[in-house]
């Protein structure tokens, strides 16, 4: 696969609640779609408690803060993880960077758009919540990906910040991906019921990524800070994981 | 282009010769910034940002319980209300009880 001239496209993954699977989810998607050729890049947009470097095991020394702040050239900064996979990773502990301003929106988005041309595609992890560096990663990118499980406080808060991003910023098609469940039936009876709350209330028509099951071996992988995609390659999450992988590359014709 | 106080000005005008920048005073409380020809955008920008932030807090200090900047976009997304009401909580909770 060749590497593309022109803007690739950029999917978004969001959740509104916190420790639904979203980093676990965009770390192991990436890790799929640089195995499937495409050359991948994956921004960690958690700018404030940045977490794709701690999930892939890496230590890395710049951040996109340094970006913002020093003015460092973003393309100095990114982690090759394997082949066609890159990071750009996230600073932790620095409440500053979560309240993403107008000015840096713009500097961001200038610096971004010169590296991400040599990506066929480009993920972004954003952070929990509705914020304002979680609103404009989903107003930047071209798809939005957003994760939900069928435990209540995940339905209020994924449907919440879809219904923010819809009524605020127009956002429609919004892709969901079901993580945590028991059975492809309950996944699909969850996504179902969020779909009808979207089209009742929003006229919003979501479309379903797929299920991302229950598996022991994502706790493993998480704990030994390596993609489950790679230390248990035949797991049910790493199969699931392919099966997103390849709509993703199919949709953006790859 | 700002209209601001002499002093702050003046004030402005030498923190940018320090990064390189040449100012230059002008009638009705104005000033001209000239950056040098070969700093690259990414510096250009920090500059103005530094001196953008200078300007806000010489002319209005903002709360310390609000946001130093709001944009634009910002001001226009406050006026849509976006809080999930009781009856769409009912129906995201519905199958799970049913």
């Amino acid at each position: 696969m060749s590497s593309a001239k022109k803007s690739p496209p950029i999917l978004c993954i969001s959740s509104g609640k916190g420790g639904v699977g979203k980093t676990t989810f965009a770390v192991n998607l990436a890790t799929a779609l640089a195995a499937k050729g495409a050359r991948t890049l994956l921004i960690d947009g958690d700018l404030g408690l940045g977490n794709v470097d701690v999930v892939l095991g890496l230590q890395v020394e710049h951040t996109i803060r340094e970006t913002l702040e020093d003015g460092r050239d973003p393309a100095a900064i990114m982690v090759e993880v394997q082949k066609n996979l890159f990071v750009l990773p996230a600073s932790s502990g620095v409440p500053e960077m979560t309240g993403l301003r107008h000015e840096d929106q713009l500097l961001l988005a200038s610096l971004l758009e010169k590296i991400i041309k040599d990506f066929d595609l480009v993920l972004v992890d954003t952070a929990a919540g509705i914020g304002a560096s979680v609103l404009w990663f989903n107003q930047w990118a071209n798809a939005n990906i957003i994760i939900i499980t069928p435990d209540p406080t995940s339905l209020t808060d994924g449907y919440a910040l879809m219904k923010v991003l819809a009524s605020r910023q127009g956002k429609k098609g919004f892709q969901l991906v079901v993580n945590n469940v028991k059975s492809k039936a309950e996944a699909l009876n969850t996504f179902t019921n969020m779909a009808n709350v979207l089209s009742q209330f929003l006229q919003e028509t979501p479309s379903y990524l797929g299920p991302l099951p229950k598996d022991t071996m994502v706790i493993q992988a998480i704990r030994s800070q390596k993609p489950f995609l790679l230390s248990a390659p035949d797991c049910p999450a790493s199969k699931a994981i392919r099966v997103i992988a390849n709509q993703l590359l199919e949709q953006a014709g790859l | 282009m700002a209209t601001l106080p002499t002093i702050f000005i003046e004030s402005t005008l030498h923190a940018a010769k320090g990064h390189g920048a040449e100012g230059f005073t002008l009638p009705d409380n104005q000033g001209l910034l000239l950056l040098p020809a070969g700093l690259a955008a990414a510096e250009q920008y920090r500059l103005i940002k530094k001196l953008a932030a200078g300007l806000q807090t010489a002319q209005s200090p903002p709360p310390p319980d609000q946001p130093a900047a709001r944009t634009s976009t910002d001001a226009a997304q406050t006026t849509i209300n976006c809080q999930v009401s009781v009856e769409e909580r009912a129906q995201l909770f519905k199958f799970l009880t049913g």
